[in-house]
């Protein structure tokens, strides 16, 4: 299966952990369908409930057994993920906003705030390149491929006149 | 045929500057996140509508064949596939990048897609009428293996763990099981959710797993080069540019296979630029020689997934002018435009008008030429891109290919699908596991069960409709000799060496 020295850890589980919480829903959702609507996905949940007990045996058998405790190794996994974490939750955040105050706005938002978390210069300069890029965005995606994005009143006037 | 051809030529060279034009446009809006040829074509409907039926086909053709070598831009750059048949491009096109090289890389996506491009439509050219009864022979078992050509990469891009790699596959595979099943339309694992009960959205999908994950991972650098390639990168001229033009001839055996592989995929109705895309890297992945170095900045992997998506656009073009079955969104659009005109579809556009059918492909083959002379001038300053700070490139990589995820469906809730993926790209990378596998899953998956139930269906159930068909159990050979043969002549090899 996987190659020889390949080190398996708790947290190679995550995947197919998520794949067999998936598969599990998958099978309930399907019970009592009739037998060709269950053979495709019925047999891939199985599939994969298998493929996460053999994730499973592989990280019991290749575990580091000198590695730090548990408590240490999240604390060290925090340090190392969180700028990841912070973007992620930045993005959900603009999703958030998109509605509430129109595209425009909450990319100016989004692109400035985090910009700033990644120290990327000076506000001015910071500022600067969020209008350019929503800007950017703007007549590309609105005013020229005209997609349907919600707006704010002004840019929904602008649009409106060109 | 050839009297035709001239003619048609002729006539074209009266609307000349609409095939640049169309070239240029459809590079740049193939390069924008989740926009397709199809999408510009229904904003321009209008604009197409007005001119004769033959220039807006030409005006069409060239879009859409532009769009396809755009669409190879952002997947080069920044590992985000400008349309779904570019996300083969981003498996080593940008690993290419990373090492410095995305002026070469940009030349090879350039060169492969004209020449592929070129090559097939000459095929199409002389072969027109002929090639358009291929489409009669394939029903849904000849799809069904041909979708499993693809799925087979899934057990060759395991990223150094076969193990990861089919549980990645495996987990793409039932999240693209999503949505109505294709028997009784029974919603299956959808949450409640109605946004998801036609399947897992394709272009959400793709963003996240590539463009919005790799946004998160750049944020660990300062930019996408390697620290150690920056400086000579910074460096070069045209150095780049001509490495990628010699590659690309080099290797003109391998364009000229993954173009046609490409073209024959594009025949059939429905299949789409991404199968024919991710069967020509499987093929390409299997029979090289450097087959280790796939995934890691193989320039012969970005000629198999970029001569085979613009290889498909033509193949594309024969069901669609011999038979009036579009293979396709854009075709479907192009359909539109001809019934608009009061044109005949199918066999009699022959009879009636054959100088719009052939007019029709010899604008791709000049589109395909202006793209050489548009496109590889260009790839020095499309390079210069992936100099760009990371920390203002990920929020505006995030901003933009949201709205891309946006577009597809018009529903925002797509946008929480795509940074779904994001997160779900994001740890895979971290723990070892390929997301392209997953991305193959989810896009394959439901095109492999839809084919496969109606297959069933037709016999009453009975697998054994599977193997019935002449063409079908030759593909099934040929699946099984591209799975076994390089197991076989690695054995070899290896005897040899030891010899």
């Amino acid at each position: 299966m996987a190659k020889k020295g390949t080190r398996w850890s708790p947290g190679d589980l995550f995947i197919p952990g998520l794949g067999m919480a998936l598969a599990a829903y998958y099978l309930y959702t399907i019970r009592g369908l009739a037998p060709l609507a269950q053979l495709y996905g019925g047999s891939l949940s199985i599939l994969c409930i298998l493929l996460f007990l053999a994730a499973a045996v592989m990280v019991f058998r290749h575990r580091d057994a000198a590695g730090e405790p548990a408590a240490g190794r999240l604390k060290a996994l925090a340090g190392k993920y969180s700028r990841f974490v912070v973007m992620a939750v930045f993005t959900a955040l603009f999703i958030v906003v998109i509605p509430l105050t129109g595209y425009p706005l909450a990319s100016i938002l989004f692109v400035a705030v985090t910009a700033a978390f990644l120290q990327y210069g000076s506000m001015p300069r910071i500022l600067k390149v969020s209008v350019i890029v929503t800007l950017v965005g703007f007549v590309l995606f609105i005013l020229f491929l005209k997609v349907d994005l919600p707006l704010d009143a002004v840019s929904e006037k602008i649009k409106g006149v060109l | 045929m050839w009297e035709m051809t001239l003619a048609s030529l002729n006539e074209i060279m009266g609307y000349w500057w609409l095939i640049p034009f169309g070239v240029g446009l459809g590079i740049f809006v193939g390069a924008v996140p989740g926009f397709s040829s199809t999408n510009v074509l229904i904003i321009l409907l209008p604009f197409t509508l007005g001119m004769e039926s033959g220039a807006g086909m030409a005006f069409m053709a060239s879009l859409y064949s532009g769009s396809h070598m755009g669409g190879s831009i952002p997947a080069v750059l920044f590992n985000v596939p400008g349309t779904g048949s570019a996300a083969a491009t981003c498996f080593d096109g940008y690993p290419m990048t990373q090492q410095g090289r995305g002026q070469e890389a940009l030349a090879i996506a350039f060169v492969a897609s004209a020449i592929g491009g070129l090559f097939t439509t000459l095929i199409t050219l002389g072969a027109l009428p002929y090639l358009s009864k291929m489409v009669y022979y394939f029903g849904s078992i000849e799809n069904f293996v041909i979708i499993l050509f693809g799925v087979a990469l899934i057990g060759q891009i395991t990223g150094g763990s076969v193990l990861k790699g089919l549980i990645a596959g495996m987990f793409g595979l039932l999240l693209g099981a999503i949505g109505y099943d294709h028997v009784y339309s029974v919603p299956r694992a959808t949450f409640g959710l109605v946004y998801l009960f036609d399947g897992m959205p394709r272009v959400p999908a793709i963003v996240g797993l590539f463009a919005i994950s790799e946004a998160f991972s750049m944020i660990e650098k300062n930019t996408i080069i390697d620290p150690s390639q920056l400086a000579s990168a910074l460096k070069e001229g045209w150095q780049g540019t001509l490495r990628g033009i010699a590659v690309s001839f080099r290797k003109i055996g391998a364009v000229i296979r993954s173009s046609l592989i490409g073209f024959v995929v594009g025949i059939i109705p429905g299949a789409g630029a991404t199968i024919g895309s991710f069967v020509s890297y499987q093929q390409a992945m299997t029979f090289s020689k450097n087959k280790d170095q796939f995934g890691k900045g193989e320039p012969e992997g970005v000629i198999a997934a970029e001569a085979a998506n613009n290889g498909l656009t033509s193949g594309s073009l024969i069901p669609l002018l011999t038979l009036g079955i579009p293979g396709g969104g854009t075709a479907a659009v192009m359909v539109v435009v001809l019934q608009a005109h009061g044109v005949p579809i199918g066999p009699r556009l022959f009879q009636v008008m054959p100088q719009l059918a052939y007019g029709v492909v010899v604008a791709m083959l000049v589109a395909y030429i202006v793209m050489i002379v548009i496109g590889v001038p260009l790839a020095k300053s499309l390079a210069k891109m992936s100099f760009f700070p990371t920390k203002i490139l990920a929020p505006t990589i995030i901003s933009f290919t949201l709205i891309g995820s946006f577009v597809a469906r018009g529903y925002l809730f797509d946008m929480w699908i795509a940074l779904f993926f994001g997160v779900i790209g994001y740890i895979l990378k971290r723990t070892g596991y390929s997301p392209h596998a997953v991305l193959l899953g989810v896009i394959l998956g439901p095109l492999a069960e839809q084919y496969f139930l109606r297959a069933l269906l037709l016999g009453n159930g009975n697998p054994a409709i599977l193997f019935s068909r002449p063409l079908g159990n030759f593909l099934w050979v040929l699946l099984a000799v591209s799975m076994v043969l390089p197991g076989i002549v690695a054995h070899f090899r290896k005897k040899r060496a030891a010899l």
